[in-house]
């Protein structure tokens, strides 16, 4: 059951309802936070559903932002980017920072050893 | 598996997603596949959250589909809502129509099983196990279901030990069937394919040698090559 099947199927009026993640997987992750009690087998199928979504969104933003620096290869700075311009992906941003300078991140260092 | 992977997507999966979504002749380099594994991760979580704020906010205990559809408005990705609502509706269809098999063949179960008791000829008892059969696999499917856990399975093997009198059998079975289902609970085709192998366990009890055996022999052998 490749990708391709499903994309292809979701153009057919038949809504996917076959997710790519395990969702064993997904209910797992989603126990992961101590105050989640329960969840229903809804629940973990919606999860999971939109987890693709939001990647197959998240990868053509990261893709176009590659090739409008005329680049056919996603990097980790497409993605930096991507997350900084978009405010619905600011949640990323503590795990997708923008790179700084090596030089950069040694100022910043002492300016804050400087401080305390 | 180390421990880190087991809260994460296979990384797999989510590149297979991720191919399906960029033109063909699109790349992905290392550190890009691993920011995108560990997105997706953070995505489940801080959607998970957020509902879970909702599930609370209406002090119900179990998280459900209206507080994921509640969570997406809030973290403004509302524009994956109505794709989401009409899987959800043939998600909802498919269930119905497996617990409605189910508590149908529950009856007719108890019936079939009422007949064997009473000890009929070789041919009827031969008839009673082909419905008995049917049924089992479709019930045993239907706990898959509804629980994923394994623990639900176990019980059902319980059941089935009790009746049966060769346990080695059973047991190697049931090595298989715990394999498979960590594989792969979810996808439905697989589940009939573990439905089939159930059944032939079924089968086995009632100690009759037909061709069944060998033809289970072969399934079995697709199953591992699937």
């Amino acid at each position: 059951m490749s990708g391709k099947e499903e994309s292809s199927s979701k153009k057919r009026s038949l809504p996917q309802t076959t997710t790519s993640f395990p969702l064993a997987r997904v209910k797992r992750i989603m126990k992961e936070d101590k105050d989640v009690i329960q969840c229903s087998n809804e629940s973990v199928f919606l999860v999971s559903l939109a987890t693709e979504y939001f990647l197959k969104y998240f990868a053509k933003k990261s893709y176009g932002q590659s090739q409008s620096d005329k680049r056919r290869t996603v990097t980790y700075k497409d993605i930096a980017k991507v997350v900084k311009n978009i405010d619905q992906l600011e949640f990323l941003s503590d795990v997708v920072p923008e790179t700084i300078p090596f030089k950069k991140a040694l100022q910043k260092q002492k300016e804050i050893k400087g401080l305390n | 598996m180390s421990s880190i992977e087991e809260f994460e997507l296979p990384k797999a999966c989510v590149m297979r997603v991720i191919k399906a979504a960029l033109p063909d002749n699109a790349l992905i380099n290392k550190e890009a596949k691993v920011v995108m594994t560990k997105s997706a991760t953070i995505f489940i979580n801080y959607l998970t959250a957020t509902a879970n704020d909702v599930t609370k906010s209406t002090n119900k205990k179990i998280l459900s589909a209206n507080d994921i559809f509640a969570a997406l408005d809030t973290l403004e990705f509302d524009e994956f809502s109505d794709k989401l609502r009409d899987a959800l509706e043939e998600y909802r269809k498919i269930q119905k129509l497996k617990s409605k098999r189910t508590q149908q063949n529950k009856k007719d179960n108890n019936d079939s099983k009422s007949s064997k008791n009473k000890g009929k000829s070789k041919e009827n008892n031969e008839e009673g196990e082909e419905e008995e059969v049917e049924n089992e696999d479709v019930t045993i499917d239907s706990d898959n279901d509804t629980d994923i856990n394994v623990e639900d399975d176990d019980d059902d093997n319980k059941e089935e030990e009790e009746e049966e009198i060769e346990e080695e059998e059973a047991e190697e079975e049931e090595v298989e069937d715990n394999e498979n289902d960590n594989e792969n609970e979810n996808e439905v085709e697989k589940e009939k394919a573990n439905k089939n192998r159930k059944s032939k366990k079924s089968h086995k009890h009632s100690k009759l040698v037909s061709e069944s055996d060998a033809e289970s022999f072969s399934d079995s052998e697709s199953e591992a090559d699937s």
